[in-house]
């Protein structure tokens, strides 16, 4: 298999494109507010004349790079490259403030490519064979893991689940304009011929996240530049001892950051804080984490690294993508014309085993250039914003132009902007959207194929074993999400009660 | 804007059009072919699970109102740019279908990089601005149409 896989991508051409991606993915990531599932919207043009392995090199490139990318900004300016890394500042930069920024990368760094191997292995391990239990899913399991993973990323994407959940159904909403699965009738699409195909993921990503960032960095023109702190050091960052000492930290976040991957919807966003707390709860020594202490750095950078190869496990064998960055590669597949799914795996099974191998490679070349090229990112993230991020958005309009030549994707870019602000003014989170965008259209479909193959009877979903118990663990993570939210309100009420005496 | 109405403003727009939207659904076609799940379904069940969370939100809006005191004074906030930056890119797209990809991006490049940088931009910066623009825009408009084989938006004359 993995023969296979490298014999396929061992050539040049590969090499510099995969290692192209990586530059690009690191940059990406470690630029605030540019986050991998950007790069990978604005990369993707560019790979519409190459073959799918070519195209696939350049844009897993950047989904390695981009991740562990945010590290740099984390620990040498405090500020998150990408939310990914935001666990990160909480013990990279009192390191770096000590002067020990060189060796807070180093270790960052090293447990980055750990993380991402480990969550690699998990891969080649899970996927061949949840892909073979996955060719026994009917339109009932499809139907019903998207219903869980909307419901997850609705309840989990921070703040208000009601607020997160409308987020997740306007995404939805967007995927009913056009033409609809099963019988093609026009829907909402009021005459207008451009609206008959619906609109495309690019626009809305780039509307809702690149947009929003311009006018951010607009509000915020004003600010002081940024001041990086020292970062010289050799080595790795950690002896053996240190290593050894850690291990069971690093085993225990991998996991984690890895589990979090397969759930689909929750991402590194997520993992990184989750790994950082369970890390600091199970430690013997609490007090440190927050002071600059490695047992921190490590946690969250191998979780969040660790998502990678996790996220990739339904979007192979499913179709269901992990995150908002795996959602892009989900666009990628589809554009190349392959539909990822467990018959991935026997129809093209020698994409999937070059895939695994640019994995492997994009992470150590990963390591190697974060390692060694770390004056030159520094530099590159001097470039003012207010020149760097109006190139990106011409960029951007380029890319969503490209897809189908016509203006109009650019024009939705400009509609989506203008939904992302007013949800972002009424603080509603814009991941939901994206992800309701690109699971709506399977709910819809699997949800009537289903319910024609039982002749309109809902009861057969929850008549069959595993999209039973799926619906079944979705209704009480609901039930358990009200209650959660009833109660919160009710100890506010005794709390403000007891104010009152 | 009262900042403690801001669920129910927003719950009730949301709610609002909602109800726009299931209106609308029902003007969707039904084919013979599955008249036990036609395409309005769908929409109709999302439309529906919508308006009942954003009646949830104006609900819990009006609790928490009461809850809380009057957040007097409105947000200090200068939508200027906002407004500027939004506008630009409106523009952007109108010209780069009227003038051309090329020179539409310099305008756009050259306006936005005034927009977003200290106001007011000294005359050095103004220069390095429209080199910048310029240079990016010719080099994109090579790059992808000899390179990538993209073909651009571009104007009769240009």
């Amino acid at each position: 298999m993995f023969a296979e896989g490298f014999s396929q991508i061992m050539e040049p051409q590969i090499m510099l494109l995969c290692l192209a991606g990586v530059i690009l993915g690191i940059f990406f990531g470690a630029s605030p507010g540019m986050t991998s599932s950007m790069g990978i919207a604005l990369i993707l043009p560019v790979t519409y004349g190459m073959d799918i392995i070519h195209g696939m090199s350049i844009l897993l490139g950047i989904y390695i790079g981009s991740i562990s990318g945010g590290l740099i900004t984390a620990i040498l300016i405090n500020i998150p490259g990408t939310p990914a890394s935001v666990a990160t500042t909480f013990d990279g930069h009192p390191m770096a403030q000590r002067g020990e920024g060189g060796r807070a990368i180093r270790v960052g760094t090293l447990y980055s490519l750990l993380g991402g191997l480990f969550s690699l292995i998990a891969l080649f391990a899970i996927s061949p064979i949840l892909a073979k239990w996955a060719l026994r899913f009917s339109y009932e399991e499809y139907f019903a893991i998207g219903v869980l993973s909307l419901t997850l990323i609705a309840s989990l994407s921070g703040g208000s689940v009601i607020k997160g959940a409308i987020s997740a159904l306007i995404g939805i909403l967007f995927t009913t304009v056009g033409m609809a699965p099963v019988d093609t009738v026009r829907r909402f699409t009021f005459g207008i011929r451009d609206l008959d195909a619906g609109f495309k993921l690019l626009p809305l990503m780039i509307g809702v996240y690149a947009v929003m960032e311009v006018i951010k960095a607009a509000d915020e023109a004003s600010q002081e530049k940024m001041t990086v702190l020292s970062y010289k050091s050799k080595g790795l960052g950690v002896s053996g001892k240190e290593f050894r000492e850690q291990f069971r930290n690093f085993v225990v976040s991998a996991g984690i950051g890895t589990g979090v991957g397969i759930l689909p919807g929750l991402g590194a966003a997520i993992s990184n804080l989750i790994a950082y707390s369970v890390s600091k709860n199970t430690s013997r020594h609490p007090e440190k984490y927050g002071t600059g202490c490695i047992d921190g750095l490590i946690a969250s950078e191998t979780a969040n690294n660790a998502v990678s190869g996790g996220a990739m496990i339904p979007l192979l064998t499913m179709g269901i993508p992990g995150d908002a960055g795996t959602a892009m590669l989900l666009a990628a597949f589809m554009l190349h014309g392959i539909t990822p799914g467990p018959l991935l795996f026997s129809s093209h099974g020698h994409v999937i085993y070059a895939m695994f191998a640019i994995l492997i490679i994009a992470n150590i070349m990963m390591f190697v250039v974060q390692l060694y090229g770390l004056p030159g990112f520094l530099k590159l993230l001097m470039i003012p914003r207010n020149i760097l991020l109006p190139v990106v958005m011409v960029l951007a309009s380029v890319g969503a132009f490209a897809m189908n030549n016509r203006v109009f994707d650019v024009w939705s870019i400009f509609m989506f902007a203008l939904v992302g602000y007013g949800l972002s003014k009424f603080e509603f989170p814009p991941a939901p959207v994206v992800l309701g965008f690109v699971l709506g259209p399977i709910i819809e479909l699997n949800f009537r194929r289903g319910m024609m193959s039982s002749y309109g009877n809902f009861a057969a979903f929850f008549a069959r074993p595993i999209s039973g118990t799926v619906l079944v663990l979705t209704l009480l993570i609901l039930v358990y999400q009200l209650l959660a939210g009833f109660r919160k309100r009710r100890g506010a009420k005794v709390q403000n009660g007891g104010n009152d005496v | 804007m009262d900042k403690k109405y801001k669920d129910v403003i927003v719950g009730s727009v949301l709610a609002a059009l909602s109800v726009i939207y299931l209106m609308l659904s029902f003007q969707i076609k039904l084919t013979n072919i599955d008249r036990i799940v036609g395409s309005r379904m769908f929409p109709q069940i999302c439309g529906t699970i919508i308006l009942v969370l954003s009646i949830c939100l104006i609900i819990g809006g009006l609790q928490k109102a009461k809850k809380t005191e009057s957040e007097k004074g409105r947000e200090k906030r200068n939508y200027t740019r906002t407004v500027l930056v939004l506008g630009s890119y409106a523009l952007y797209i109108f010209l780069m279908d009227k003038i051309g990809f090329t020179i539409s991006s310099v305008i756009y490049l050259f306006s936005q990089m005034v927009v977003m940088g200290k106001w007011p931009a000294s005359k050095k910066s103004m220069i390095l601005y429209l080199v910048i623009s310029a240079s990016v825009s010719a080099a994109i408009y090579v790059t992808f149409n000899n390179v990538f084989m993209l073909i651009l938006p571009k104007a009769g004359w240009f």
